[in-house]
């Protein structure tokens, strides 16, 4: 497939402040997903994500990073998506993690969904201080 | 022109044809949704359809993003999939542009893209039920599983009282099988002096929503056979509303048995303490009255200083005859046959208030006799906690107090002495431990219980309640 996107590709970074800059980094998902070789599904799960994950950094936030990096070089290839922000933080993971379905109403979007549709997920946040998200997806 | 007429021709292949169709179809909506569709809130309709008009020049990402925010505040007002479908459908008809194929067919794409955009949180949506419903499958399972294995009968009942569901020892308990028990009523297998049992336990599932109410029943089971069983029911509640009850049912015979025997040997023992008493008072009295008689008459025969010394012996014989018919009346004290526990535990007051030099006082009521297994039991109760009181307890003052309630005679007899460890005490089997024992089996012989409340330097609190026969 011509143009695809070499798993050795170089991480893709963009500064997250507007509207804006999340139609570019949903832009990029798209562009780096259909580089390598996910299915209409998986991109649009990529996609997916990476808004949820843009749009919590300027809700909570205000502003913050996203990269994206092609992985599994030599392997079967992935794209693990990063965001990062130094907004309040969340005082309680376990809990913005957690599927309210049936208790709390809510509708399992958000960090819970991202977790979902993910192969791997990592959180790190101190209140306060940096909050770092952490996903990755292999090619199905 | 409908969306299911433009899919067909694109899955056909037929593209060409469109300006054709484009021409001939009236512009009308079909609906989808079983909802009207002016249920989709106006405001999110008109950015629907501004969404699909735009796409006209092609879907980039700064509309699909659009629409992905679009499909997030719907799903967010409770919008189903079939709900956001019929909105499409019906406004694909108003927005497709005047044109031919060439114009058609690429925003027939964009509106696709559109469309699959605003279902995509949906989709999150759904992934995290599907998560969701196999945890609660699997949690179910689990549940179920325990349910199956318990040793307990565990049944569920509907409002009506038909049983809806029974485990595996329910089916042994009752010796019917699921599938005939789940056809039956609950009173139909519960021993007809309960006739309102159903009735009562809604009445008190409404009553006390979230508690646990516990009944002795007898169960009449397949063969015949009664089985007196122990149900402890709760309320089942959807929301608000009572749907139905779940019980758990245990089999009580071997307790009831233990039970009557303990009634019995207990019954036996005050029998037995009442031929020592008698014997005692008339016997031992008789004996002491003519000892008095041949005291007098030695007396008549001795000198004035002499005869003084036999008055003292008289006064130590007055003590014995106080002594022995106290202690006979302890044995079996006929005023508790008399007149009640009230005032045979006053008199019982009296005399350890005496021996031991603390302050007694008996109040409250027991509203009228009771059986007499249970006046006697609660009568043995009260005497070995003051005993307990007199012996150990280094206390000024004690209390012994009854209540009556509907159900219950509760007692209870306490004192501000040097308190103890209740637990090491339990675990010792020294004479203490016994008596605490031993007043836990009188009460329990007529159904009753037993709790002890001391701490070191706290006093003590010995708390007891009898369940009364209506």
């Amino acid at each position: 497939m011509s143009g695809r996107t070499g798993p050795d590709a170089a991480p893709w970074t963009i500064h997250v402040d507007s509207d804006a800059a999340i139609v570019a980094a949903r832009r990029q998902g798209r562009h780096l997903a259909h580089g390598l070789g996910f299915g209409a599904a998986q991109v649009a799960t990529v996609v997916t994500v990476i808004t949820e994950l843009t749009r919590n950094i300027l809700l909570y936030a205000g502003e913050g990073d996203l990269t994206l990096t092609t992985i599994g070089a030599g392997r079967r290839p992935g794209l693990e998506i990063t965001a990062s922000d130094h907004g309040p933080g969340i005082a309680n993971l376990t809990e913005a993690l957690a599927d309210g379905f049936s208790t709390s109403g809510r509708l399992g979007l958000g960090l819970p969904g991202v977790k979902r549709l993910m192969d791997e997920f990592d959180i790190t946040s101190t209140p306060g201080c940096l909050t770092t998200v952490t996903t990755r997806t292999w090619r199905k | 022109m409908t969306a299911a007429t433009q899919l067909l021709a694109r899955l056909t292949g037929h593209v060409h044809s469109w300006s054709a169709i484009a021409a001939r179809a009236p512009r009308v909506a079909m609906p989808l949704s079983p909802k009207d569709p002016t249920t989709v809130p106006t405001r999110l309709a008109d950015q629907y359809e501004s969404l699909l008009r735009e796409c006209a020049t092609g879907a980039d990402e700064v509309l699909l993003h659009a629409a992905y925010e679009l499909g997030r505040q719907m799903l967010s007002t409770r919008l189903g999939v079939l709900d956001v479908v019929a909105l499409h459908t019906r406004l694909m008809g108003d927005t497709v542009p005047d044109g031919g194929a060439d114009e058609i067919v690429p925003w027939l794409h964009a509106a696709d893209l559109i469309l699959l955009e605003v279902l995509t949180p949906f989709e999150m949506t759904h992934r995290g039920f599907r998560t969701a419903n196999a945890a609660l499958r699997a949690s179910e399972e689990r549940y179920r599983e325990l349910m199956e294995n318990a040793n307990d009968a565990i049944f569920t009942v509907d409002l009506d009282g038909r049983l809806t569901s029974l485990n595996r020892a329910g089916e042994r308990l009752i010796g019917y099988s699921r599938r005939d028990a789940l056809q039956m009523r609950l009173d139909a297998i519960i021993a007809p002096e309960h006739p309102d049992l159903v009735r009562t336990l809604h009445r008190h599932a409404l009553d006390l929503p979230h508690e646990r109410m516990r009944y002795q029943v007898d169960v009449l089971a397949s063969d015949g056979r009664r089985i007196p069983v122990e149900i402890s029911a709760r309320g089942i509640f959807e929301g608000d509303a009572l749907v139905g009850l779940q019980g758990i049912a245990r089999d009580v015979t071997d307790r009831r048995n233990a039970e009557t025997a303990l009634r019995h040997l207990n019954r036996h023992l005050e029998q037995k303490a009442k031929r020592i008493a008698h014997a005692l008072h008339d016997e031992a009295g008789q004996l002491l009255a003519s000892v008095y008689l041949r005291v007098a008459e030695i007396a008549d025969e001795l000198s004035p200083p002499a005869r003084r010394s036999v008055e003292d012996l008289r006064t130590l014989l007055d003590q014995v005859d106080d002594q022995i018919r106290r202690l006979a009346h302890e044995l079996r004290p006929t005023i508790l046959d008399d007149l009640g526990l009230v005032p045979a535990c006053q008199f019982l007051a009296e005399g350890v208030s005496k021996r031991a030099r603390l302050t007694i006082t008996v109040g409250g009521s027991t509203g009228g006799r009771l059986h007499s297994d249970v006046e006697t039991a609660l009568y043995r109760v009260a005497q070995e906690a003051l005993t307990n009181v007199a012996r150990h307890a280094h206390a000024a003052s004690a209390a012994v107090s009854f209540e009556r309630t509907d159900r219950v005679l509760k007692g209870c007899v306490r004192d501000d002495g040097v308190g103890f460890d209740v637990q090491a005490v339990l675990q010792r089997t020294g004479h203490r431990g016994l008596g605490l024992i031993g007043m836990r089996e009188r009460l329990v012989a007529v159904g009753g219980q037993l709790h002890v409340r001391s701490a070191p330097g706290e006093g003590t609190a010995i708390e007891f309640d009898v369940p009364l026969e209506s």
